[in-house]
């Protein structure tokens, strides 16, 4: 009662924010805390009644108000603890969007693209399935519908891989080693074979997504 | 090494002559401006790389060629030179260098600040048309590779000016990235700072895509927040915006941040701190100070932030 289970929700937050994906969503502890809510809220109608009902001697009203007061912070703290919970999940969906699933339509990258297309759907899903797991129902819509936008603002900007990497480019070509075996990857400067702790000397456009994916490690 | 030598390009013309009627596409002034870009940026300290057009700009040149003209060729070729050189040079370090200006203003400002228009829709249509040349050089290339007329240079200058796209498209995601991340953290306060602004026809704070993307984003999260638990609380609990019970939802950007700056303007800059102080900003000169005191100097470029 007042806003326990909401800690527990922000102590389950701050764990699964350091965390490289996204834990089982709390669903029986969001419920707790709804009906908490609803518990408090039936309180604060009762005491409103009870005041505007009786005539209550001063030293009792003050009481009154006092527990009214504590109800009503309660209510709104465990509001923004289900906020903050989840904006955190609704902020880690989105910079796993920005990572790995993106399928970027561009004159520049389809043939990367295509060899994307022909390779990584048992990687994409294997990955998105171990989210969409542990995500609800509403959080799966969201990741659905934020992906469509995130696709439709990248549109707009064909000659620029928005969610390539943030570090600064040093080299065109690099030298990179396999980690994972994966088939055959088709570049513009030709075709080779994802076969575990193999190098390649590769143009380092061609294999960002490979890299971001956990498929490449570069040396 | 790489430097050029008109001798050679006068002999090598008659063989590219042949070579090069079919490709009248070819855009001179692409490749001017490219080569005086290569030379601008000092890829390579050590090597002078002079802008000359090379085996591209003589092509304009000789695919008009005709008996009537009575000009040496050294005469025609130092023209190009000329022409190639002066303008397209400050132009094109200019806007490279007013992208990382903008870049890192943005990088370090705790607010969204104005999306620059101009320069992004410039930007943008030279990365397409160097993209645009760099396929059909590679495939002037290996067209030609056999009969010989390719210089060892050209596969080196084709690189150079990949490494170059890369880099310019690199500061181009950084910058809209962190316009997308302010965007997102502070959504419904710039809402409410653009909601007039889309027909008043002044700087605007967002690009159309921008706003589109804010409000989309805004209402699916909406929808989550409304699904997974505000839609069953008491009516009274259910805003997002709510400023009532002592504390604001709104998150706003703290304008009072500290940042690192450094004057670009002539004139010193006066600033009147919280008291009495009055702080003298000169030229050149490195700061710290509250973002605030400075915002209004940031947007009209008199103080760059580091």
């Amino acid at each position: 009662m007042y806003g326990d289970q909401a800690n527990k929700l922000i102590l389950e937050a701050r764990r699964s924010n350091n965390l490289s994906e996204l834990p089982l969503h709390q669903h029986t502890l969001v419920k707790d805390i709804v009906e908490e809510i609803g518990v408090l809220n039936k309180d604060v109608e009762y005491l409103n009644e009870q005041q505007s009902v009786e005539e209550i001697p001063a030293s009792e009203a003050r009481v009154h108000q006092c527990q009214l007061f504590v109800t009503h912070l309660c209510l709104r703290r465990n509001k923004r603890c289900l906020l903050a919970y989840q904006k955190m999940r609704a902020d880690k969906i989105a910079e796993f969007l920005w990572l790995n699933i993106d399928p970027v339509a561009g004159t520049e990258t389809t043939v990367s693209h295509l060899k994307e297309d022909s390779d990584s759907p048992l990687n994409n899903t294997l990955m998105s399935k171990l989210v969409l797991l542990n995500l609800s129902h509403s959080e799966q819509e969201y990741y659905k519908q934020y992906q469509d936008l995130v696709l439709e603002f990248k549109s707009g900007f064909a000659d620029i891989d928005l969610s390539g990497d943030l570090e600064p480019p040093t080299d065109i070509f690099i030298d990179v080693r396999v980690l994972k075996n994966g088939g055959e990857v088709q570049t513009e400067y030709g075709v080779f074979n994802l076969i575990k702790d193999s190098q390649f000397y590769v143009r380092k456009l061609d294999v960002d997504r490979l890299i971001q994916q956990g498929y490449l490690e570069e040396i | 090494m790489i430097s050029h030598n008109p001798s050679v390009s006068t002999q090598t013309i008659p063989q590219q002559n042949q070579h090069t009627k079919s490709k009248k596409n070819f855009n001179n002034c692409n490749i001017h401006k490219l080569l005086s870009k290569i030379h601008t940026h000092d890829f390579f300290p050590n090597i002078k790389i002079t802008p000359v057009p090379h085996i591209f700009s003589s092509l304009g040149l000789i695919t008009n060629f005709s008996p009537q003209y009575t000009m040496e060729i050294d005469d025609i070729l130092q023209d190009f030179e000329q022409q190639a050189r002066a303008p397209p040079i400050k132009r094109d370090a200019d806007l490279n260098q007013q992208l990382v200006a903008a870049m890192l203003n943005e990088r370090m400002a705790p607010e969204l600040l104005p999306y620059k228009t101009e320069l992004m829709d410039r930007v943008l249509t030279e990365i397409q048309q160097q993209q645009q040349l760099l396929l059909d050089s590679y495939e002037y290339g290996d067209s030609n590779a056999e009969a010989g007329v390719i210089s060892s240079d050209f596969k080196l200058q084709l690189m150079i000016i990949e490494t170059d796209i890369e880099r310019i498209a690199y500061l181009l995601r950084l910058y809209i990235r962190t316009r997308l991340a302010k965007i997102d953290s502070f959504t419904i306060y710039y809402i409410n700072e653009s909601a007039g602004e889309g027909s008043s026809g002044g700087i605007a704070l967002l690009s159309p895509a921008e706003r589109l993307y804010m409000h989309k984003h805004f209402k699916i999260l909406t929808q989550l927040y409304n699904t997974s638990f505000l839609g069953k609380l008491p009516s009274f609990l259910q805003l997002l915006d709510d400023t009532t019970g002592g504390e604001t939802m709104i998150a706003t950007p703290n304008l009072d941040q500290p940042v690192f700056i450094r004057v670009v303007c002539d004139e010193p800059i006066v600033l009147t701190m919280d008291g009495d102080d009055e702080l003298t900003l000169t030229k050149n000169g490195i700061y710290v100070v509250r973002y605030r005191l400075i915002k209004l100097y940031v947007q009209i470029g008199d103080i760059v932030l580091i």
